[in-house]
Parts: structure tokens; C-alpha cells; sequence
């Protein structure tokens, strides 16, 4: 994702409004976006809400809120200045941005293709971008120190639930471990074995794997129960036209409130399910909301989408297709109380 | 002398309630594989990859055996031709097949079994409602069951029979058994919908008594 030059009208030769929009996704000004427009005599930056007054914060003052993102940001930035395009690259920056030569907007850039390479789903960049200090991955949310969390006696049941229920999670990342076919492994003929062996390999080294992600999972537990809305990348309902768009915008915000979205394990849960007749039967825009999705630990997810397999009754329907029979609303509510049974949110 | 290597969370989750004793094996193979691998012993490798192998066929027959004995069991009560004696080992299938079902998710997280045992229950219930006189409110036996499981079951299978009656059982067991459990995830989906339908009723109510209200 990069900014995208484009002619706003033009009466004239010489006369053309240009403008830069940071939110290419949607086209239009959405909360926590910026707006760039310029004309012949004047740059005008729009923004809307309190990220995007951070953005135009760092554009204009240098100001990185005391955010490692943004510092990262601000180091990219000066090392444009200089030419210095091998810390830039380092840095996640496309050296082409150093021709943009208004800095507020080659910042706002910047923090636009930086963002764009850290996707939490590309294995290639796994959310923090490269080189961004404070080693802010794998650290959550602060806890609420409410004196009602945590301590009520009902709460730490809910947590031995949560311990019980990864243990199941557990078992289920197990059962998938064990894919060895008999006719995969031939007797013990070294020379013949060189692929299984490295298979077997693999095998064993995913096993520590799933340790540590069980250990993230519980550590996630243990700190919660969060509030919903801490949750939530942004809680005001802001609303995608897909999936995808939604993990390109929502990135920022999770990285400048320092919610691990690097973590690996990490994955995003749609309250109200995506798939099946939710599909046909809601438009684009409830389902990839802020509302509507959260980011939880894997074996967290794993779960909640395992439990909604399970045949429900005489009917034949699973978990899932009952859900997926009643209101967003119902169903919203449904997935916020079982996030609530787990745990997860107070 | 070194010492004992502290358990892994994999072990000490596994080993805090029922799992299937294959699935123990295979975490004892793995673990052992781990070692294997970094030595660098490929012999030994694929020595354990045999056993795993084994194993892993072993655990699926485990599976397959567990299923037949459910279909087995269900079979044999239908074919009963006495309604009293069908009734009543129909009723004993009921049972069995809630802790087979409940038993394949505890110990593996073995969801296509579980979901073959409920699917079982829903041909038992069948037939319980078509052996004269409709033997169906017979599960009712169950609601005073010691297993949580045959009760959770038995109440969520009657719940749109006597939904005052259970609705109190559904959310005493809501309390103990947690979403993820076998029975915790069914009676909350069965409290859910009686919530929802009650609901819906209330609003119907509600829209009723205002239409005439809004003619007049």
C-alpha cells in the first residue's frame, strides 16, 4: 500500500488540484486517515480523528509520541534525508519516497509503506517492521487493574477454565502432528530416508513451537480479562469493504498501541463469523468492522472455531449453522459471551 | 547427577485430566524424536518415525473401534423387538453414546467422533418418539443423572419439551462446565437459543398489543 498521486479537478492548464490520498483502499476520509490535497499555491492535509491527529502530529512536528513505530519512522525518514538509502531499506522505507520532497507528505508516505510491508499475515515481513527498536513484539495490552479483575473468586475459575480449554487446544495442535503415513517411513535405510528424515525433522521442531505458542496463549490469559474495547483494534465501528482492507488499515493502529501485532501466533478473530451464509447474508461492511474483529493468540481462535464444528442437537446443524441462523446483532452478542466465557474480555 | 528435565506445558496440559493414553505415547515419541533430532541421530529418527507410524495407526483404529461400538450399541436397541425392552436399551444407548462422544473429545479433542455420537443420539431420540406410546420424554430419566454429561444432553435434547423445566438445569450445569468442554459448549448454545426465542416471543408480544393501539 503507498499513496497514489491523483488530479482532483483541473479548470485550467496550470490550475490542476493534485492531491495525494493516503487511504487508497477506500477512497474516501475515513477516521485515522489522512487527506492530502494540493494545488498550484497551497498543501491542505485533512485528517479525521485521533490517529489521524498523531499522523499529522509526526508529518508536521516531528512529533513520534513517544511511539517506537513512529521513531522508527522519524529514523527512516532522516536517513531519506541523507541519502542514506541502505538504513531506509533497513528500515522497511522505499528509497523512491526521498523524491517527494514536501516533508509532511513524504512522512505520511513513509508511514504508509512501512505499514504496508509489516502485514501480520505475510511470512515474509511478520508485523513489526525491520529494525523498529524497543522490541515491542510480544507484548500486550496493560491489563485493566480494576479491583473487580481478576480477583473475584468467579474469575479465577473462568481462568482455569481458559487452562482447561487450552489443553484441548493442545491436543488438537497434537492430532495434527501426526500425518506420518506407514508408507512413508521405510525401514531404517539412511540413504534411502534423507526426505523423511528432514520431515521428521520438521515435525520436531514444530512441536517447540506449539509450546511456545500454548505458553503466549496462557500468558494472554492470565493478563485478562481484557475490556472489549481493548481489544478491539479502534472501537468506533470503523467499517471495510474487505478482509483485506481491513488488515492493511487496522495494522497502524495495532502498532501504535504497542498490541503485538508482530507476535507470532497472533490472528485475527471475526466476532461474528465470515464464512458460510454470513457471507451472502451480510454485507462486507459489518463483517470487516472494528467491531466486529479482534486480534487473539492461535490456540485462543483455534478453540472458539473448533467449538463451532460440533453437531449441535437432533437437528444435525452444528454450532456454526445455528449461529449462522440468527441476527448480526445475536450472533455479535453470542461471540462477545463466549469470548466472555473463556476469559478473554470482562 | 543432572537434573530431571522440568516437564514441558504440553505434558503438564496433557497430563491434567483424561487424554487418550495414544496421544500420551505420541508426545512421549515426540519429545524423544526432538532429542534424536538434535543429536543429529537419524538413525534413531527413523526408528521413531516407525513407531510414530504405528502409533498414529493404532490411535485412528482406536477412533474407528470407538464409533463402531456407538452404531453397534444403537443397532442392537432398534432392532429390540419388545417396545418396553427397546425403550429401555435405547435409552442405555442414550447414555452410552454421550460419554463415547464426550470421551472421543475430552481425551483427543476428536471431533468427528463426537459429532458421529450426537448424530447417533439423534437416531435414538427417533426412535424413542416412534416406539408407541412416544417413549422421547423417557430421556427425562437423565436429568437427574450423576454423570454432567448424560444430564447436559439429556436436557438440551428436551429442551423445547419442557423449556421451564430445564432451562434451570441448563444454567446450574453452565456453571461448572465451561465453553470447550463436550457438554459445556452444547448446554450454552441450548440457553442461548431459549434466551432468544424467548425473545422473540416477548417482541411479537410487544408488536401485537401495539398494532390494534396504533388503528384505534
Amino acid at each position: 500500500m503507498s499513496g497514489r498521486s491523483l488530479t482532483l479537478w483541473k479548470r485550467g492548464e496550470g490550475e490542476a488540484r493534485e492531491g495525494m490520498l493516503v487511504d487508497i483502499d477506500t477512497g474516501v476520509l475515513r477516521p485515522g486517515r489522512v487527506l492530502v490535497l494540493r494545488s498550484p499555491v497551497a498543501e491542505l492535509f485533512l485528517g479525521s480523528g485521533p490517529m489521524a491527529n498523531k499522523l499529522i502530529d509526526f508529518a508536521f512536528d516531528c512529533d513520534t509520541n513517544s511511539s517506537p513505530f513512529f521513531a522508527a519512522c522519524e529514523q527512516a525518514d532522516r536517513a531519506l534525508e541523507h541519502g542514506d538509502f541502505i538504513t531506509a531499506r533497513a528500515l522497511g522505507a522505499n528509497e523512491h519516497l526521498a523524491e517527494i520532497k514536501s516533508r509532511p507528505l513524504r512522512r505520511l508516505a513513509l508511514i504508509e509503506s512501512i505499514v504496508g510491508k509489516a502485514s501480520p499475515d505475510d511470512p515474509d515481513h511478520p508485523g513489526w517492521p525491520a529494525g523498529t527498536p524497543g522490541g515491542l513484539g510480544g507484548k500486550f495490552m496493560p491489563k485493566d487493574k480494576s479491583p473487580e479483575a481478576g480477583e473475584a473468586t468467579e474469575q479465577k475459575l473462568k481462568r482455569l477454565k481458559a487452562l482447561r480449554e487450552f489443553r484441548a487446544a493442545a491436543q488438537a495442535a497434537l492430532v495434527l502432528l501426526c500425518a506420518i503415513p506407514l508408507e512413508g517411513v521405510p525401514g531404517v535405510d539412511i540413504a534411502a530416508s534423507i526426505k523423511t528424515v528432514v520431515e521428521l525433522g520438521r515435525i520436531a521442531i514444530d512441536l517447540g513451537n506449539d509450546e511456545r505458542e500454548i505458553n503466549r496463549a496462557i500468558e494472554f490469559v492470565n493478563n485478562g480479562p481484557y475490556k472489549l474495547d481493548a481489544l478491539q483494534v479502534r472501537g468506533n465501528g470503523d467499517i471495510f469493504s474487505s478482509f483485506d482492507g481491513f488488515k492493511k488499515i487496522s495494522l497502524i493502529e495495532a502498532i501504535l498501541r504497542a498490541y503485538g501485532t508482530a507476535d507470532a501466533g497472533k490472528e485475527w478473530h471475526h466476532i461474528v463469523e465470515q464464512g458460510g451464509d454470513n457471507a451472502d447474508n451480510f454485507t462486507a461492511e459489518q463483517l470487516h468492522s472494528t467491531k466486529n474483529i479482534i486480534p487473539l493468540p492461535g490456540p485462543i481462535h483455534d478453540l472458539v472455531t473448533a467449538e463451532y464444528a460440533q453437531e449441535y442437537d437432533k437437528s444435525g446443524k452444528t454450532v456454526r449453522e445455528w449461529l449462522q441462523g440468527q441476527s448480526f446483532e445475536d450472533q455479535w452478542n453470542e461471540g462477545v459471551k463466549i469470548l466472555r466465557k473463556l476469559g478473554i474480555v470482562k | 547427577m543432572s537434573e530431571p528435565k522440568p516437564k514441558s506445558m504440553i505434558r503438564l496440559l496433557l497430563e491434567s485430566g483424561p487424554t487418550d493414553p495414544f496421544l500420551i505415547t505420541k508426545l512421549n515419541l515426540l519429545e524423544e524424536l526432538q532429542a534424536a533430532h538434535a543429536r543429529n541421530d537419524h538413525k534413531t529418527m527413523l526408528e521413531i518415525g516407525q513407531k510414530l507410524a504405528a502409533n498414529d495407526k493404532a490411535f485412528g483404529q482406536a477412533r474407528e473401534n470407538r464409533r463402531a461400538m456407538m452404531k453397534k450399541t444403537v443397532v442392537q436397541a432398534k432392532a429390540t423387538a419388545d417396545p418396553d425392552e427397546r425403550a429401555k436399551k435405547l435409552l442405555a444407548a442414550f447414555e452410552f453414546c454421550v460419554k463415547a462422544a464426550c470421551e472421543a473429545k475430552e481425551e483427543s479433542q476428536d471431533i468427528a467422533t463426537f459429532n458421529f455420537g450426537v448424530k447417533q443420539l439423534g437416531v435414538i431420540s427417533d426412535e424413542l418418539s416412534a416406539t408407541p406410546p412416544d417413549r422421547f420424554i423417557e430421556l427425562a430419566q437423565f436429568l437427574d443423572s450423576p454423570d454432567i454429561r448424560v444430564r447436559a444432553f439429556a436436557a438440551v435434547w428436551l429442551r423445547h419439551i419442557m423449556p421451564e423445566r430445564i432451562l434451570p438445569i441448563l444454567k446450574e450445569i453452565d456453571k461448572t462446565e465451561g465453553f470447550g468442554t463436550p457438554a459445556g459448549t452444547q448446554v450454552h448454545f441450548a440457553i442461548s437459543e431459549l434466551e432468544l426465542e424467548e425473545r422473540k416471543k416477548q417482541n411479537n408480544t410487544a408488536r401485537n398489543q401495539k398494532e390494534p393501539d396504533a388503528k384505534s
